[in-house]
């Protein structure tokens, strides 16, 4: 969905890096992508280097379904935040939903509301973009790939404290 | 075998740019957009990112700059 030739990254200290969609100075905020249902999409991850064995970390993780292309008005509708240390007291993986439900009475904006989640990865959010918002994706093979990568993502993170399990059905193989 | 910034690997795209950048100029991008969107200087902003004041949280503005935050954070805050 995200070509990867329109995606970079931007390092530094040099064990620190922020992989997202044009990460172009000089505010290296990243530019949401244009889905072909007229939304975006912007991703970006900030990641660690760890060495001895060389492995990445996710630091922080960030998806947001938005209807705007301005990075300072981008009229979000929902945003996965993910932060590996996050010190707010809020679930380290949530959602906000950028909507005013008429019967929600509490005092407290619901979009400020940090909504508990597990772990999601790009691949959960691009199935869900292609199978309940009409994303039409770039390739044939798209659940062929989001399903290998999910799954070797299922792997990694086996003897992590949370236990995980792909949300979805593995492709048909006939 | 581990990828370094000198051994680009073959499957990248061309096409996939990257930019690497020092410490200092980092802080100075997130001081430039720090102090035109909320009005806050780059160590203002590190002092609150990963816990922000309540108006903040929800905020895709607030949370785009927080990016940069993590590039030049002190291994303590992470």
């Amino acid at each position: 969905m995200v070509a990867a030739s329109e995606l970079g990254d931007v390092w530094t200290r040099p064990d620190r890096v922020i992989v997202g969609h044009h990460m172009a100075p000089p505010s290296y905020r990243g530019q949401p992508a244009l889905l072909s249902n007229g939304m975006y999409l912007n991703v970006r991850i900030a990641l660690q280097v760890i060495r001895n064995p060389v492995h990445l970390v996710t630091l922080a993780a960030t998806f947001t379904y938005q209807a705007g292309d301005s990075l300072d008005d981008p009229r979000p509708v929902f945003e996965y935040h993910y932060d590996r240390d996050s010190q707010s007291g809020y679930p380290r993986c949530h959602l906000h939903v950028h909507a005013e439900p008429p019967h929600y009475t509490v005092e407290r904006s619901f979009s400020r509301l940090h909504l508990p989640t597990r772990r999601l990865t790009l691949e959960q959010i691009v199935w869900h973009l292609i199978q309940e918002h009409g994303v039409q994706p770039r390739r044939d093979d798209w659940h062929q790939v989001l399903w290998r990568h999910e799954t070797w993502f299922r792997d990694i993170q086996r003897d992590k404290p949370w236990p995980y399990d792909p949300p979805f059905d593995p492709p048909r193989t006939d | 075998m581990a990828t370094t910034v000198e051994t680009r690997p073959d499957w990248l795209p061309d096409e996939y740019e990257h930019i690497e950048l020092t410490p200092e100029e980092v802080r100075q991008a997130l001081d430039q957009e720090a102090r035109r969107l909320f009005g806050l200087s780059a160590d203002e902003f590190l002092a609150i990112y990963r816990n922000p004041p309540e108006h903040f949280h929800g905020d895709p503005v607030f949370r785009s700059l927080t990016y940069l935050a993590f590039l030049i954070a002190e291994p303590s805050d992470t």
